[in-house]
């Protein structure tokens, strides 16, 4: 716990005030569901970029990722960078055909390009498995930060995040979210960027980093981490290519079907603007994370060797790290954080009740007025029910690995079929249910078995197990009547700047060959240069 | 698929820019905040001499780099409603 200092309280209540004005001013331009859950469909790439990532940055990346690496060690990367590869994947055969329906989930072009009951079963594990998981995660994680830093109570910090991310939310619907989203990039990005060098040199440069570290956390090709346990040859290096596989599909399955992620481009301006701000974010996980997450999650593996929850790690650095002032800063940044991943959640959960369950199955046709009333009243519901999900959490150990282990069981089969559907027109409905069926039934399975440390090997089976059972169910099956294919093999090889435009094509390659190099730099960095 | 679906929610662009320039006066008004904050805490504060690093020039270099983000933010957003208002008028 830390004493704050005046300028402290005040930067904070300045900001908590800010964001429920900010809320409130925006209540007012709200009338229809587009603008309460989509910001009118209004976002410009670069503000779509920085909701993508500051999303990601509470719970997932900047306290989850950093206690990874604090606890696996510097393997960590293939998460980033994968991260990366997953995102130009989902940004070429996914995100132009979901916001060219102008849909407001996944789900919607599911039942677009094959046919209902695979969009409607999305929709409804979305809804009600796990974004209850998710927002659970995210409370927990706000309260964490509140409990690390500011010394309160995890029950007084938690009713804090639900009541402000509730109130905020539900006045500014995703308007409110992209806002708290940009102050949070902006503030947290400086401290970060400053506890690199500030860390290394509390931990006595980058040598003694590496000396003060156990071996598998070291080394980018370990032959036995504890996360590649579960897949073959432990012993060797290719067990490490398999575990850097693993990592690729569990990202992929993320980029590619979780809901409140792809909710930012379904609210970009149009099909290209939502390619680059997807895009934007790769940049983000192929450069600076790695720098500023995961370096910070392995310094404090030197400095605190003993945590007892590994999730405090990145907090407690930036206590010891950074002076009075910059820390105000970093702490708001912080909820600013937590706001952005309660809020996104929560504005998701509205969107998807609202838009996909009530609309569709109980009320079709009111008047725009009636959803979002609708929508802010299952919002507090939802936000109250979460509170027991958020207890779970605080019952695990690492809170990352539970939750990606969750993502494990649901997200690679609906990744899978949102990949091929969007790559080959070939894929018929009937395979996509039979796809999705055999999907979802083997990971459950395989999540009993193994259990949540195999998230990896659990995610890369069910992938590849899926995509065959899809790809040789659609060669045995003829399509249905309303089927919508892509056509997007076919357009690539008749008209490449159509099937992608040339300057999504130019940050595509870009994006790439910086995730490259950064992960060849840190080969060099930990196994060349580290290792001689 | 090739056509972009109708709907009651599209929202004509004038409209939209609302988003743009109100988030941006939020965020740049939050940041110049936090920035003057964090530029006058070593004015009011006693400063840990055994920090990692010197605490003041920290404190004045990075309250200085969010004042001027701050600043800029808040300047794309005065531009964008200058220009919003030039369409509107023509």
């Amino acid at each position: 716990m830390v004493t704050l200092v005046a300028t402290e309280w005040i930067a904070i209540s300045v900001f908590l005030a800010g964001v429920l004005g900010f809320g409130l001013y925006l209540k007012g331009t709200i009338t229809n569901t587009a603008e309460l859950f989509l910001a009118g469909r209004s976002l410009p790439p670069w503000l779509q970029a920085f909701s993508t990532v500051a999303t990601n940055l509470n719970a997932n990346d900047f306290l989850g990722l950093a206690a990874f690496a604090y606890t696996f060690g510097i393997i960590v990367i293939g998460a980033p960078i994968g991260n990366m590869i997953a995102i130009v994947l989902a940004t070429l055969l996914v995100i132009p055909f979901i916001r060219r329906l102008q849909a407001f989930s996944l789900g919607e072009w599911f039942n677009d390009r094959f046919d209902r009951p695979v969009g409607d079963a999305y929709d409804l594990i979305w809804t009600f498995i796990w974004m209850f998981v998710n927002m659970g995660l995210y409370i927990y994680a706000g309260a964490l930060v509140l409990n690390t830093l500011l010394g309160w109570s995890l029950w007084v910090s938690i009713t804090l995040v639900v009541v402000v991310g509730t109130i905020y939310t539900l006045l500014g619907g995703f308007g409110a979210v992209a806002g708290s989203d940009g102050v949070q990039f902006i503030l947290m990005f400086i401290p970060l960027v400053l506890l690199v060098p500030i860390s290394l040199s509390m931990v006595g440069g980058f040598s003694s980093l590496l000396e003060g570290l156990n071996d598998y956390q070291s080394t980018m090709v370990p032959a036995a981490n504890p996360l590649g346990a579960d897949f073959p040859f432990v012993g060797s290096t290719l067990n490490a290519v398999l575990l850097y596989l693993g990592i690729m599909a569990l990202s992929a399955s993320y980029w590619s079907s979780e809901a409140q992620i792809l909710q930012r481009p379904l609210a970009a301006r149009d099909e290209r603007s939502a390619q680059l701000g997807y895009l934007y974010a790769a940049i983000w996980y192929a450069l600076i994370v790695p720098v500023v997450i995961l370096i910070p999650g392995l310094v404090a593996a030197v400095l605190f060797p003993n945590l007892e929850t590994p999730d405090e790690a990145m907090p407690r650095l930036l206590a010891e790290a950074l002076p009075p002032g910059l820390l105000g800063a970093a702490i708001v940044g912080l909820l600013a954080a937590v706001l952005s991943s309660v809020d996104s959640q929560l504005n998701a959960f509205q969107t998807f009740f609202t838009q996909r369950v009530y609309r569709q199955y109980f009320r079709p046709s009111s008047a725009e007025g009636h959803y979002v009333r609708v929508g802010r009243v299952v919002g507090v519901v939802f936000m109250v029910l979460t509170i027991g999900m958020a207890y779970v959490f605080s019952l695990q150990p690492l809170m990352f690995l539970f939750a990606q282990s969750i993502l494990a069981t649901i997200m690679p089969t609906f990744a899978t079929l949102a990949l091929l559907g969007g790559l080959w027109d070939r894929v018929t409905t009937k395979a996509a249910l039979i796809g999705g069926i055999f999907g979802l039934v083997f990971s459950i399975i395989l999540a009993f078995t193994l259990g949540h440390t195999a998230l990896y090997p659990r995610a890369l089976y069910t992938i590849l197990a899926t995509t065959i059972v899809i790809v040789v169910s659609s060669l045995l099956t003829s399509p249905n009547e309303g089927e919508v294919p892509t056509g997007f093999l076919r357009l690539m090889r008749e008209n490449l700047d159509e099937a992608i435009s040339p300057q999504v094509r130019r940050v595509a390659i870009t994006v790439v060959a910086i995730g490259v190099v950064m992960f060849v730099g840190f080969v060099v960095l930990f196994d060349v240069i580290g290792g001689a | 698929m090739d056509q972009e679906r109708p709907t009651q929610q599209e929202q004509p662009t004038e409209q939209k820019q609302i988003y743009d320039v109100v988030a941006e006066i939020f965020i740049g008004s939050m940041v110049s905040i936090m920035g003057l904050l964090v530029l006058i805490t070593p004015l009011t504060t006693d400063m840990s001499e055994d920090s990692p690093w010197n605490p003041v020039f920290i404190d004045v270099s990075m309250g200085a780099l969010y004042l001027i983000i701050g600043g800029y933010v808040l300047f794309r957003a005065w531009r964008r409603s200058k220009s919003g208002e030039r369409e509107t008028e023509n």
